[in-house]
């Protein structure tokens, strides 16, 4: 038998992306588009450079990074660290 | 203008529009925003991580450890925030850029692969 199915009616997933909530009404998210919500208008590509990391994610992986082209299954509370800045 | 002093407040939430002149710092999410301190007017994000930067707060002032590089802005300012002052720094060469972001890039996939374990 499977498990009760327990996801809301509305299906949306709260994510902390730079200190800011964001609501998603799915369950994956790709590398483009957190960057697209943290710093939206801004290009990507040429010189430009995003790195992130993200911690209290789902199970099966809880933390982590990110690079272009990755897709990561979220979870409610996931939280996201994305910066265009380098350590020197 | 560029900024010599930047002051701080520590939040939950980032508010979604920030004053220039003022770091926002969560430790809640593990992150700090402020605005450019050359008065560009972009953001700028430290997140604050074991593989990012460290934020020191001394009961007055804060400071950020390593240094902010913002060659990704067309400003491509550098300087440290060191006890609320803000110290400016010295361009880099793309090749340093290009080898500092390598780095980074191994030092952030070594470090999540160690904590997942063997």
């Amino acid at each position: 038998m499977s498990k009760p199915h327990r996801d809301c009616d509305d299906d949306t997933i709260t994510i902390i992306i730079n200190g800011r909530k964001h609501q998603l009404s799915k369950h994956e998210v790709s590398f483009a588009e957190i960057v697209s919500l943290a710093f939206p208008g801004q290009s990507q590509g040429g010189n430009i450079c995003f790195t992130i990391v993200f911690k209290r994610g789902p199970a099966d992986q809880p933390e982590g990074t990110l690079v272009e082209g990755d897709i990561v299954k979220i979870r409610d509370g996931m939280v996201f660290n994305v910066t265009r800045t380098d350590k020197s | 203008m560029k900024l010599t002093r930047i002051s701080h407040v520590f939040v939950e939430e980032i508010p979604a529009s920030i004053d220039p002149g003022v770091v926002y710092v969560s430790i809640e999410y593990g992150t700090a925003v402020h605005s450019c301190c050359c008065g560009c007017g972009n953001e700028v994000v430290t997140p604050l991580t074991p593989v990012d930067w460290r934020l020191i707060y001394d009961g007055e002032t804060i400071s950020l450890d390593p240094s902010v590089g913002n060659w990704s802005l067309e400003c491509r300012s550098h300087y440290w925030i060191r006890r609320g002052e803000v110290v400016w720094a010295r361009a880099w060469s793309e090749e340093e850029i290009e080898e500092n972001r390598a780095d980074d890039r191994a030092l952030k996939a070594r470090f999540f692969r160690s904590k997942r374990g063997p």
